[in-house]
């Protein structure tokens, strides 16, 4: 605007460089200024930030804590899932257990000759010597299946020995029979047999019997 | 109305306080102040003018003051020199004005302005040497009046830029600017293709009004011979106007010479200043051409 810009009091004013100029006069205004500056760029770019990140932030916390809530749900229905098919899983094998033993019965039932008399059919472990004191426990219904399953039938059959009877010869038929009826053989494979004789009455009612004890192995 | 910056122009007899601020590139007059120095004042008496000055004018503790200091002891003047780095272009002028015994024993303080710098390898400068107890006691009298100058100006120059600063149109002619402050009269002459003003104190407790005017007419002569070209000579005066009708018949011979017919123009800031109107409408006298100089300080503190 002026011509002339003589200035006694900065002399030499024209040989310096902007930036020179800039930081000698009123240097240390300036320099407040420019952290005032800064401080107040700080300040709003904070405030900018929290106000644009805040909505979503609680938002994102909300879906965490949602998101939790549903990871506790689902594992709750997982564990109530996994205990239901266990569930189903061992009412399927009851039932299977129960037609397998009605067929079973059906089947010993038909086949067995008039000279033989099923003493005892039961299911059990492969060491398990037979317990002549309990019956054959047929399975109960909502009964536990997490024993493992039986792996033997085992039939005790008694047979009044007489002259001119053929028990061991009827046992073989009925064991033929059995192994050739698909309702058993599909299921059971004849693992062994075993005979023992005794007597059962007294006086000359007393009679010499023979206990057939024929284990099969449960192929199911 | 927030005063953004104040040029205050120390004189023998007055202080003269012009507050101006910018609206749209355009400078607006907003405050002036004038007050009377006691003869014979001390430094304290010329604070308390200062300060009565800058409150008439409405000057604010925040505004930014463009101070001057002048006089016959001052140096103004253009000079030419090898091509010179920046930084060393000072130490230059003192070797150059020391040369020509224009440096004072006791101290000075420099400064300079680059004007233009020639392809041929010369650069053109105008140096100001101005004695170092001058500066002192001008801003020991700054410093009791509560004033922190933003920019000290020397006064020839300060009067140069308000008058070219609100000249109207390209000049062409020779501007020959005549001051006639009290105690302090001064002519300039300056071209744009000069460069650098030619500057010369007149009054002198000795010097008679012939003599002003001889000085005067050397000092043209001188310049115009400077500047190796033909141009036309345009006078513009300012300061009191009594003291320019004491001057004015023995002007007309030199106005003669020169084959300049028309009478020399008063220079007015204060007519041309935006707002001044406003300002001076309660019926105050005041000679605007006296406020040229106050009027450039202010514009240099813009």
């Amino acid at each position: 605007m002026t011509p002339f810009t003589i200035d006694l009091l900065q002399p030499g004013e024209f040989a310096r460089t902007p930036f020179e100029k800039f930081l000698l006069r009123q240097g240390g205004k300036r320099l407040a200024m420019a952290y005032a500056l800064g401080g107040l760029l700080l300040l709003w770019g904070g405030s900018t930030y929290w106000q644009r990140t805040s909505p979503p932030r609680a938002a994102l916390a909300a879906e965490r804590q949602r998101l939790q809530a549903l990871q506790s749900q689902a594992a709750q229905r997982q564990q109530a899932l996994t205990q239901m098919r266990n569930q189903f899983q061992g009412i399927g094998e009851l039932e299977r257990f129960q037609v397998v033993w009605s067929e079973v019965l059906q089947a010993v039932s038909e086949r067995i000759p008039g000279s033989l008399w099923l003493s005892r059919i039961e299911l059990v472990q492969p060491d398990t010597k037979p317990n002549p004191q309990t019956a054959a426990p047929p399975p109960a219904t909502g009964a536990p299946l997490a024993a493992a399953p039986p792996r033997l039938l085992r039939l005790e059959i008694l047979t009044e020995l007489g002259p001119g009877s053929t028990p061991l010869l009827d046992v073989a038929k009925f064991l033929d029979q059995l192994g050739h009826d698909p309702r058993f053989a599909q299921r059971f494979q004849l693992l062994d047999w075993e005979a023992s004789s005794g007597t059962a009455g007294s006086g000359e009612a007393h009679k010499d019997q023979m206990m057939l004890t024929v284990n099969f192995k449960v192929v199911l | 109305m927030s005063v953004k910056a104040v040029g205050l122009d120390i004189g023998a007899e007055q202080v003269k306080a012009v507050a101006l601020h910018k609206r749209r590139q355009q400078c607006i007059l907003s405050g002036v102040g004038l007050s009377a120095i006691p003869p014979g004042a001390n430094d304290e008496a010329v604070a308390q003018a200062v300060k009565a000055a800058l409150r008439e004018a409405g000057a604010g503790k925040n505004a930014a003051v463009c101070a001057a200091v002048g006089g016959p002891t001052v140096v103004v003047k253009g000079m030419r020199l090898p091509r010179t780095p920046l930084p060393r272009v000072l130490e230059a002028v003192r070797w150059s004005l020391q040369e020509h015994g224009l440096l004072p024993v006791s101290g000075a303080i420099l400064d300079a302005q680059v004007l233009s710098t020639a392809t041929e390898g010369q650069m053109q400068l105008l140096a100001v040497c101005v004695p170092q107890e001058l500066m002192d006691r001008r801003q020991r009298i700054l410093a009791r009046a509560g004033v922190t100058p933003q920019k000290m100006d020397v006064e020839p120059l300060a009067l140069l830029n308000g008058v070219l600063a609100m000249q109207e149109g390209v000049m062409d002619d020779t501007l020959v600017l005549l001051s006639l402050a009290p105690k302090a009269a001064l002519v300039c002459v300056y071209h744009a293709a000069a460069g650098a003003p030619l500057i010369r104190y007149l009054q002198s407790p000795q010097q008679s009004t012939a003599a002003m005017i001889a000085e005067i007419r050397t000092a043209v002569a001188y310049f115009q011979a400077e500047l190796e070209a033909e141009s036309a000579l345009r006078l513009v005066y300012c300061g009191p106007q009594n003291i320019f009708t004491a001057l004015k018949g023995e002007l007309q011979g030199l106005l003669a010479l020169w084959n300049h017919h028309e009478d020399p123009t008063l220079f007015d800031p204060l007519a041309r200043l935006e707002g001044a109107q406003r300002l001076l409408l309660d019926g105050q006298s005041i000679e605007g051409s006296q406020f040229t100089q106050a009027v450039g300080l202010a514009m240099r503190a813009l």
